[in-house]
């Protein structure tokens, strides 16, 4: 349903998506994983038609989006990130003019938007200009907008930020209603939680490369079922380096002068050694955590940073 | 074509919600109409016509005419001596409302009561001003035929008294003239003084121009185009709107061409633009006495060069990178054409070379071709090549936008 092949986006100099490949099928959600300013939005504006790429191959049911954009584009619904509604105007207005601008109309479009609104709670209040409408309901109303049209793929900017709890979980399982229906979905997301709770699939995104893509039990391998151990303090990064080399089923990830991440296997077993070993190289610890193996410690493996920085 | 219909009446109930911007855009043209109207409909300012005088003759009657700007006639008529060659070129350029040339051997012909032309070249872009030059040549004419009919003897015996080679009159010539006027006037006495006759001058309310067009209704035209000048900028900037909540970002990545987006704006101000229109021309068809058949054509023309003014400001919206940015764009535009361009000041009260540049403008031809539709006569040529310099650079501008609108500018890079 989509295929990106070696997709690239610059700006100038910077390079926003850096060869990008990913497939994503029908009835799948497929998670694009990564820290604000990764390049989730720049591959969804191109996936969607919105930029255009500056090299590779985006696919939407098999139209390219570039020589063949408005077929591409007629499979296609998007929430953004951002609210996209018209405010003056009522929930109803609202899902009947974005269904018409995917060519619905008369019967069939005044049905699917009753049975949108009543999918999304908003039945009662449908007629009401949306301006007066909570946070949560706006948000509701736009994900309504993006799938009023049955759409074949559905795109999805990280549709749950700034959404209180009880609403995200609603809009949660709005999108797996929607890719049980068969609808191939790619959301994107910076909330580790999500994309482990929601996604078949995932492509972890940093400075625009993928650097990890699988199933989440195919990340999870390649975390190798290691903790992850963070350490602040006073370190010197020659010195701790050879320090932690001896110690059995220990790796550094990343190492500062104030900040050690190891990658170890049963940590809390080995933690007399490692303080042992660090204390040797003449290390200060103040602070200590192990984290569990997730897609959080996969990406702080991967890259030495935490996702939301 | 249904998205564009789906798109203009989306636009329109965005309006229709938004009461305090439909307030603003109407209200500001006719609060400055009105204070305009008060300020210089009342008791003090009249359209001035620039009368270029070209005297071959160089005597008597050139003296009379050109004296006839100090006179009560200033209020009315600005005249210049001018040459010949020099006042047909100005003509040209659209410079004064009116040429007039007294050719050689006037004074001549008028003493010894034989044929002579005067021609009057008016301006065909002004209507009202050269038809006071118009009238009130007519005037001096008439009283120059009566003047040689009663005073013609005496007078060309006063000329021909005058010494050879010198240009003072002998006081014995002078004399004589001064009594046989004295005597043609006793004459008449009996005739024209009983019954006594006064003239009394009032001033209405309002003053009217020649023809029976009251100065705010010389200016309802110029108010009308100045509310579609803030419609045509008001449609325009709700691109940035659309922009700043999402919408417009959703609405490129449907499967349509942007112009069929942008053409829902266009259609929607267009109704727009015709409501306002029609509003505007009722309020003129008992103020100017306009005939009702003429208030569709008019109609029809402020809806089309309205739209036009839209797709001119749609594409403005692209020359800046912010909504700010755009705003000052347009407001740097806006603000000479209107002035200029008839919108503020009626052209009858501008001078003449700016009123030339201003018909030039978009707007500016715009009110040119109404006033002539509500008011005639209609030059079907004129109206022709308005129409044409209207549509075709506002067609163009269209697309333009429509191609600008996709890509960075609503992806917002």
């Amino acid at each position: 349903m989509i295929d990106v092949q070696h997709l690239r986006k610059l700006y100038g100099e910077l390079v926003a998506v850096d060869d990008a490949t990913f497939t994503a099928r029908a009835g799948q959600i497929f998670g694009l994983l990564g820290p604000n300013g990764a390049g989730k939005s720049t591959t969804i504006g191109c996936i969607s038609g919105l930029l255009k790429p500056s090299g590779g191959v985006v696919k939407v049911l098999g139209h390219d989006v570039v020589t063949d954009g408005l077929a591409a584009r007629a499979a296609l619904g998007i929430v953004p990130q951002e609210l996209a509604l018209y405010e003056e105007l009522s929930a109803t207005e609202n899902l009947r003019y974005w269904g018409a601008a995917y060519g619905m109309g008369g019967a069939d479009l005044k049905r699917r938007v009753d049975e949108v609104l009543e999918v999304l709670g908003l039945l009662d209040r449908a007629r009401e200009p949306i301006k007066k409408y909570s946070g949560g309901m706006k948000r509701r109303l736009n994900f309504g907008c993006g799938i009023v049209h049955r759409p074949k793929v559905l795109l999805l900017d990280e549709p749950t930020v700034g959404v209180d709890p009880q609403s995200r979980v609603r809009l949660l399982d709005l999108v797996r209603e929607q890719a049980r229906a068969g609808t191939c979905v790619l959301y994107t997301t910076h909330y580790m939680e999500e994309a482990q709770a929601l996604c078949d699939r995932l492509a972890i995104i940093d400075h625009g490369k993928i650097i990890a893509m699988g199933t989440l039990a195919e990340l999870r391998q390649m975390m190798g079922e290691r903790d992850l151990l963070r350490l602040t303090g006073a370190f010197d990064a020659a010195r701790t380096g050879a320090a932690i080399t001896p110690v059995d089923g220990a790796e550094v990830v990343s190492v500062s002068a104030e900040h050690l991440i190891l990658a170890v296997e049963g940590a809390s077993r080995r933690l007399p050694a490692i303080f042992a070993a660090l204390a040797a190289a003449g290390a200060e610890i103040r602070e200590t955590t192990i984290a569990q193996p997730s897609l959080e410690t996969l990406f702080i493996k991967l890259t030495g940073r935490e996702l939301r920085e | 074509m249904r998205f564009l219909m789906t798109s203009a009446a989306k636009d329109l109930r965005r309006r229709l919600a938004d009461w305090p911007g439909l307030v603003l855009w109407l209200g500001i043209p006719l609060f400055i109409g009105t204070l305009m109207t008060l300020a210089f409909g009342g008791d003090n300012a009249t359209p001035k016509a620039h009368v270029l005088l070209a005297d071959e003759d160089a005597s008597l009657v050139g003296g009379f005419l050109g004296g006839a700007s100090s006179g009560g006639g200033g209020d009315y008529v600005d005249i210049e001596r001018v040459s010949t060659e020099e006042g047909r070129r100005r003509m040209d350029e659209g410079e004064a409302s009116a040429l007039v040339i007294l050719p050689q051997g006037l004074t001549d012909a008028m003493l010894n009561d034989t044929p002579a032309t005067i021609t009057l070249v008016t301006n065909p872009a002004q209507r009202i001003l050269p038809e006071i030059v118009r009238v009130g040549l007519d005037m001096f004419v008439e009283a120059v035929f009566y003047l040689q009919r009663i005073l013609g003897e005496p007078l060309r015996a006063f000329f021909g008294s005058r010494p050879q080679g010198q240009d003072v009159f002998a006081d014995a010539s002078v004399a004589t003239l001064a009594t046989s006027i004295n005597q043609q006037l006793r004459l008449l006495e009996s005739i024209v003084l009983p019954p006594v006759l006064s003239l009394e001058t009032a001033s209405g309310e309002s003053r009217s121009a020649p023809g029976g067009i009251d100065f705010a209704t010389l200016l309802l035209p110029s108010v009308l185009f100045m509310s579609l000048l803030f419609i045509g900028r008001g449609f325009s900037d709700d691109l940035w709107v659309e922009r700043r909540q999402g919408t417009l970002r959703r609405a490129v990545i449907a499967p349509h061409d942007a112009a069929w987006f942008l053409g829902g704006k266009l259609a929607a101000g267009a109704i727009f633009m015709a409501a306002v229109s029609l509003a505007g021309l009722l309020i003129t068809i008992p103020a100017a006495s306009v005939p009702l058949w003429r208030v569709p054509g008019a109609l029809v023309w402020c809806t089309f060069s309205g739209t036009a003014l839209i797709s001119l400001f749609l594409v403005l919206q692209f020359l800046a990178s912010t909504a700010r940015g755009a705003n000052i764009v347009t407001t740097m535009v806006l603000f000479p054409m209107m002035m200029i361009g008839g919108s503020f000041f009626p052209f009858e009260m501008m001078p003449g070379w700016m009123a030339a540049i201003g018909r030039l403008t978009p707007n500016g031809q715009g009110v040119t071709q109404l006033k002539a539709l509500l008011l005639g006569p209609v030059d079907v040529t004129s109206l022709t090549a308005a129409t044409a310099a209207i549509g075709l650079p506002a067609v163009a501008l269209f697309f333009i936008s429509a191609r600008l609108v996709r890509g960075r500018f609503a992806a917002g890079v």
